[in-house]
């Protein structure tokens, strides 16, 4: 009898013995789950806070392929956007208040460029550059920038009857659009980063936008942007100026709308 | 980078109808190619050459791959109702990294056609028959992935309501049982290859990716009858897949396109002036439109392109809604398939 019990209890010393390796291997793996879930829930967060930062498209891309990291030449409208006279405006005005007319000035330039297939690049005190065609292939990156750049001057006089309405000053703009060739990449160090796109066309944008004050219009383009929009918007021509790091003066194009 | 089936926004329906009776309501409003269309999809798929498996796996990657709110839960609840564990789907879903050789393939190769931003290359057509896969049966997949984009875009465009009830029966017992029993109904079907299969017509060289396969005479006959369908004019439809082609960056396409809009008295520089700009006097306002809502049918956002569709359904009306609809599928799917040509 005794070693018929000592085999009956050994075998379930085994049985319990298991029992409890399988209970224990469970409940390891509903941890590991459950951290594994958590982890994913912190991703997912810090995804969305730097989708904030930087263009969710971009963010993707970059998760996905890093693609931009290596640089890519791609064919581009670059648009300059600047506020006239808001450096006058920062000195005048209550630092909140400030802060709260210029963000309500980008969210709804911004709107605007993402329902134009644009993505904003970078934002430099009141100005905003924005670049069409550097995250898909975009054939009608142009003619995007400028309706773009219309739908804009629409925006801004919206959000001005706001301003008006709170005894605010109104916000007045210059915008800058050129075509051609650039390099888009990540560019920065391990401690910031930056997407951007760089070459000669970003800086005929930006002197471009710098001429419109002095041409009298709020939105200019180029003759490369014209030559890319046929006679879709009504457009008048400025006289030839000289800009810096160009030996050739350039032809420029006022959009009426 | 490919969303999971909760991340996916989804608006209401597109036409102001009963939820209950919309997909029936929709049907009835549809021209009559639109409505085979529909017929055709609602099957299984048949194929010859690829395995049943892999078929599945092309299509419910394509559908995730396209944020299809509608195919992607269905394709789910088929897959869990087929015997798939929901860790297997995930796997699937999330880059497949678990799978053996030849599935990570495949989902490699539907996700790139169906994105196509990059374009699928020679090699990645090439990694496939590396794998064994015989040339047909790599041109099933392809037109697997067709046939999918074809599916998702009408599913998105219109905004079908998610089949709650199909995709909560598949979490059950019940429903995976039952799933065994109607396996025959939701798994692809083989078919004996198509004898004497005739691909002549417009874009035969784009029809040809999906080589003698089942798929290829369904893609001929949608083809065949989209463009025989009078509710929309056909230059219209055909400069909306010019688009779409122009879009894709799929120079073979729109090639075929222009080909047929020569056909209809279109001058190469007008087409030229047309595609660069979307915009020309001799264009209605109706194909201005047509033409703007278009390009936006080949990468979206869902809830985005929905909305984007009311607003079209607003201007141009419910006849040219379903047509444009019907237009954008095909003009996506002979587009993308064309891109494996070049």
């Amino acid at each position: 009898v005794t070693p018929c019990l000592a085999a009956a209890v050994g075998s379930a010393a085994v049985a319990v013995g298991l029992l409890l390796l399988v209970v224990s291997m469970r409940r390891e793996r509903v941890g590991l789950r459950r951290r594994v879930e958590r982890s994913a829930e912190e991703l997912e967060r810090l995804q969305r806070s730097f989708a904030r930062f930087a263009p969710a498209e971009l963010v993707e891309r970059i998760i996905e392929a890093g693609v931009l990291e290596t640089g890519e030449r791609r064919e581009v409208t670059v648009m300059f956007t600047d506020l006239r006279d808001f450096t006058r405006l920062s000195e005048q005005e209550d630092a909140a208040v400030l802060i709260d007319v210029l963000n309500g000035y980008f969210s709804a330039m911004s709107g605007v460029i993402r329902t134009h297939h644009g993505h904003i690049t970078r934002i430099m005190g009141d100005g905003i550059m924005s670049v069409f065609g550097v995250l898909e292939p975009n054939p009608w990156h142009a003619l995007d920038a400028v309706e773009a750049a219309v739908g804009m001057r629409e925006a801004l006089d919206r959000y001005n009857e706001g301003l008006r309405g709170r005894g605010l000053p109104e916000l007045r703009f210059g915008i800058g659009v050129h075509s051609g060739t650039v390099v888009a990449g990540v560019v920065g160090s391990d401690q910031l980063l930056e997407f951007t796109v760089m070459g000669d066309v970003v800086n005929v944008a930006s002197r471009v936008e710098g001429l419109t004050r002095k041409l009298g219009s709020d939105i200019l383009v180029t003759d490369e942007v014209r030559s890319r929009i046929g006679d879709r918007f009504r457009l008048e021509e400025r006289k030839a100026v000289h800009i810096k790091g160009k030996s050739r003066p350039i032809v420029t194009w006022a959009v009426q709308g | 980078m490919a969303k999971l089936l909760h991340e996916i926004e989804w608006s209401s329906p597109l036409l102001a109808v009963p939820v209950k009776s919309y997909k029936q309501e929709l049907f009835r409003r549809m021209g009559p190619w639109l409505q085979k269309a529909v017929l055709s999809i609602s099957q299984p798929v048949f194929f010859s050459y690829a395995t049943p498996r892999l078929i599945g796996i092309s299509q419910l990657v394509t559908s995730q791959e396209n944020a299809c709110r509608y195919c992607y839960g269905l394709e789910r609840a088929a897959m869990k109702m087929w015997g798939y564990s929901e860790r297997r789907i995930r796997d699937l879903e999330e880059e497949a990294v678990q799978a053996d050789g030849i599935t990570r393939r495949v989902v490699e190769f539907a996700r790139k056609l169906a994105k196509s931003n990059p374009c699928p290359a020679r090699k990645d057509w090439d990694a496939l028959l590396a794998e064994g896969l015989s040339s047909q049966a790599v041109c099933e997949i392809a037109a697997c992935v067709g046939e999918a984009c074809f599916t998702n875009r009408l599913a998105t465009l219109l905004a079908l309501p998610p089949e709650d009830k199909v995709e909560r029966l598949s979490e059950s017992r019940v429903g995976r049982l039952l799933g065994a029993m109607i396996r025959k109904r939701i798994v692809p079907r083989r078919a004996p290859p198509p004898k004497d299969f005739r691909n002549e017509g417009p874009c035969a060289g784009i029809i040809e990716v999906a080589g003698n396969t089942p798929l290829a005479v369904w893609l001929r006959g949608i083809t065949d009858g989209w463009l025989s369908s009078q509710l929309l004019p056909r230059r219209s439809k055909v400069l909306m897949l010019a688009v779409i082609a122009r879009q894709l960056g799929s120079g073979y396409c729109e090639q075929e396109a222009l080909e047929v809009l020569a056909s209809e008295g279109l001058a190469a520089p007008e087409i030229d002036t047309i595609l660069s700009t979307l915009s020309s006097p001799r264009l209605s306002e109706a194909e201005r439109r047509l033409l703007r809502w278009t390009r936006e049918t080949v990468w979206y956002e869902p809830r985005v392109i929905q909305e984007s569709t009311r607003r079209l359904l607003d201007e141009v009306g419910e006849q040219l809604t379903l047509e444009a609809v019907g237009t954008a599928a095909v003009g996506n799917t002979l587009a993308r398939l064309a891109l494996v040509k070049q």
